[in-house]
């Protein structure tokens, strides 16, 4: 099944639903129009009917798109100020792939889960809790599961900043020329060819 | 007696296994509940080789992500390498040379078999308590080490493959090398195999332990060797075909449960055996196909694929399907990467699996999942 | 070995010239330098691989580079480890327990970084969750360069250890 032909089938199933991405997207995509109310039913039918049998959730991602300021002769970004929860769904019957996109509100991204439908989407939606702070309700486990739980903000998100050190580790580290200034500055009046110091001192070894 | 033993209750035990242990297969913890020498509850604690490849991912190029993606399965760096190239090439449309996707696929099945080989069956054995087997399996890797050396300069993280083709053309005495080392390791295999598979102490072990059923593997995304040993055919080499492998002969092997129960440990390692021996035997059939031709396309320095434009795309890695989601936002960057691997989702299925098992069985299970914690983590 | 002020000469060889079969195998040496020489030669690593380094430094107690003709087995636990070797990405998730291990290590006790990441951070600098450098944590004494070192470079990491080992007093110490 090529993607024109998946694309039609899922429009006629769902009609005013969902809207589909262009066909010149390299894998193929809906976008959900009303998530809360339609998300698990259209994932579930996509799951169950035998034309579709995307009986395999091969990863949820979700993208961050921060409200920019448009520039000309570039296309805008979908939906600015918003973030995307993409389950990619698998079909190995058909040999087909199709992604499924909710539209969230970014300061308050919430997104049923479906954790109810595939038992691979527990761990992959607390990734995405973890790194790009989307909530997804029903989920039965939501917590962190890649970073410490002492961690502050959502990583993946485009504004986050990073913190000067977390738990007294610093977090940058000294550039070269810094390291290199200061072993200078350090080994100052060593005398190398004589493995000692100028003053004529033997070298100190722990 | 047995069933005032299964009757009888202890007092409960908080356990922690890891994150630095021997059987662990890197950087992993599990907090297990037990009752006596029983397993209650485990759930597994994952992110301590979390080391931010997908934020990476978004400061650099296309080209300059390739060295990241060795490290998100060292064990298989040249799959990694493949499945992010294909997908960089998918979004931005880039054809690759015949001769190039044939040196990919080459390099892709030595990779699978120094893979199962060391690791997926010689780690399953050591942590079982046969250290033999592994240490041949190791000096199997070391020939086939060098033979990648020869061609890319690295024993380990390879970085060999670009967007567009690969990185050198083959060296000279390359198809006599590996067609040397393969006719020593088809007998080489068989021996470990002797050693291992026809043990009637590792069998034990193994048989009718952690088995996962089919519906279970296909809810939980299971890929790879763990969803085939369940009896289901599914691979994407030859589901959703890549490269040349349309063109190549060669069996998937499933778990038929002929020792203990369909899917369960010992299903696991036959069929890593197997896919070890029908690696061979497309490699073999690659070294036929290679015909002169240039190895790399005529790709732009400076790639750019067209603004938000997504793709998800994958590849068939050691571990089973390893994908990557990446959107573009029409610069040379990426806006997002989002790896997906196999060990990922059989991580997640440990917690399911593991009540009603024996401590030392969990071990076992872990081990025949043949998970990699950079893989988890990324 | 704490005060770091004490001068050191240069190690007297242990003298062997005194050995001969007939005689039951006689040496003579400093107390200090018999230990040592006993110390260098069993350096028992701890199983601490972290990342992609792990695999290499498998590969170097493996059949080939063979770490063990140099006394340097694996020991699965700290507390009977002389050693330690750092192998792979150090993140701040794990930073913790790198203490911990390395506090559960009787002295005297070596550390080893490996690579580039357990150096400095190496190719994952820019990353969020990783420490740069495991000097932040625990001192270090050898720094074997690579990403991923050859098993070659972790060998001379583990000789160039002992001969900091051969050159420790702990007996005998001389004033400054």
């Amino acid at each position: 099944m090529d993607k024109k032909s998946l694309l039609e089938m899922v429009s006629a199933r769902f009609g005013d639903r969902i809207e589909c991405g262009p066909e010149a997207n390299p894998t193929p995509f809906i976008i959900v129009r009303n998530p809360q109310k339609d998300l698990l039913d259209i994932v579930k039918t996509l799951r169950d009917d035998s034309g579709f049998s995307f009986k395999y959730l091969a990863t949820v991602a979700a993208t961050d798109h921060p409200p920019v300021s448009e520039k000309k002769g570039e296309p805008p970004p979908p939906g600015p100020g918003h973030q995307f929860s993409t389950a990619v769904l698998k079909s190995y019957e058909h040999g087909t792939t199709l992604m499924v996109k909710a539209k969230l509100d970014r300061n308050n991204p919430h997104v049923p889960s479906l954790a109810g439908l595939y038992g691979a989407a527990i761990w992959h939606e607390r990734e995405q809790y973890d790194l790009l702070g989307v909530i997804y309700d029903g989920h039965p486990d939501l917590r962190r599961i890649m970073l410490p739980d002492d961690w502050t903000g959502h990583p993946l998100r485009k504004d986050w900043t990073e913190q000067d050190n977390y738990r007294g580790i610093q977090t940058t580290r000294e550039s070269m020329h810094d390291i290199f200034a200061r072993r200078v500055k350090e080994t100052e009046g060593y005398d190398f060819r004589r493995g000692g110091s100028a003053a004529g001192e033997e070298t100190a070894e722990s | 007696m047995s069933s005032l033993v299964t009757q009888l209750k202890s007092d409960e035990m908080l356990l922690n296994m890891g994150p630095q242990h021997p059987s662990t297969h890197g950087v992993l913890r599990f907090i297990l509940k037990t009752d006596g020498e029983i397993v209650t509850a485990c759930e597994p604690d994952v992110g301590f080789l979390h080391r931010s490849i997908e934020k990476i991912c978004e400061k650099c190029d296309y080209p300059g992500f390739m060295p990241y993606t060795d490290r998100v399965d060292y064990l298989a760096a040249m799959n990694a390498n493949h499945a992010y190239a294909l997908a960089v090439e998918r979004l931005a449309g880039i054809e690759v040379p015949r001769r190039a996707q044939v040196i990919r696929v080459i390099t892709d099945e030595l990779n699978r078999i120094i893979c199962h080989g060391a690791i997926g069956v010689g780690a399953l054995g050591m942590d079982l308590g046969a250290a033999t087997p592994f240490l041949h399996a190791m000096r199997e890797r070391e020939t086939v080490n060098d033979i990648i050396e020869e061609l890319c300069g690295a024993r380990l993280t390879y970085n060999y493959v670009r967007i567009g083709g690969v990185w050198f053309d083959l060296p000279d005495g390359f198809v006599e090398k590996v067609t040397a080392f393969l006719n020593h390791f088809e007998l080489a295999w068989e021996e470990i195999n002797r050693l291992l598979t026809d043990s009637v102490i590792f069998r034990t072990r193994l048989m009718n332990v952690g088995t996962i059923t089919a519906g279970d593997a296909v809810s939980y995304g299971l890929v790879g060797p763990v969803l085939r040993a369940t009896g289901i055919k599914r691979d994407v080499r030859r589901d959703q075909p890549y490269a040349i492998y349309p063109e190549l002969e060669f069996d998937i092997p499933v778990g038929t449960g002929t020792f203990g129960t369909l899917g369960d440990c010992f299903d696991r390692h036959l069929v890593r055996v197997e896919e070890v021996r029908q690696s061979v035997k497309i490699v073999r059939q690659c070294l036929k196909l290679l015909e002169p031709g240039p190895v790399i396309a005529k790709v732009p320095k400076n790639i750019k694929p067209p603004a938000w434009a997504d793709v998800y795309s994958a590849v068939e890695a050691p571990r089973g399907e390893m994908g990557f989601y990446l959107m573009s936002n029409g610069t040379g960057k990426a806006h997002r990467c989002k790896i997906r691997t196999g060990s990922f989702a059989a991580m997640s299925i440990i917690s399911r699996m593991a009540p009603g098992m024996m401590i030392a069985d969990l071990v076992a299970f872990i081990a025949s999942l043949d998970v990699v914690a950079p893989e988890i983590d990324r | 070995m704490t005060d770091t002020k004490t001068t050191v000469a240069v190690p007297q060889t242990i003298d062997t010239s005194y050995y001969s079969p007939k005689d039951g195998g006689i040496i003579t040496a400093n107390t200090d330098d018999f230990l040592n020489w006993v110390r260098a030669n069993s350096m028992w690593y701890m199983l601490f691989g972290l990342a992609c380094c792990a695999i290499e430094l498998m590969q170097t107690g493996g059949p080939r580079a063979d770490l063990d003709r140099f006394g340097a087995v694996f020991r699965a636990s700290p507390r009977q480890s002389d050693l330690i070797i750092v192998a792979g990405t150090l993140t701040y998730k794990m930073a913790s327990r790198v203490k911990i291990l390395y506090d559960q290590m009787p002295e005297p006790k070596y550390v080893i970084s490996m690579g580039s990441c357990s150096n400095c951070g190496g190719l994952f600098e820019q990353g969020y969750s990783v420490c740069k450098g495991v000097d932040k944590i625990i001192p270090v004494d050898v720094y074997v360069p690579g990403c991923p070192p050859r098993p070659e470079a972790l060998t001379e990491g583990v000789m160039k250890l002992q001969e900091i080992v051969k050159r420790e007093r702990f007996l005998r110490r001389k004033t400054a």
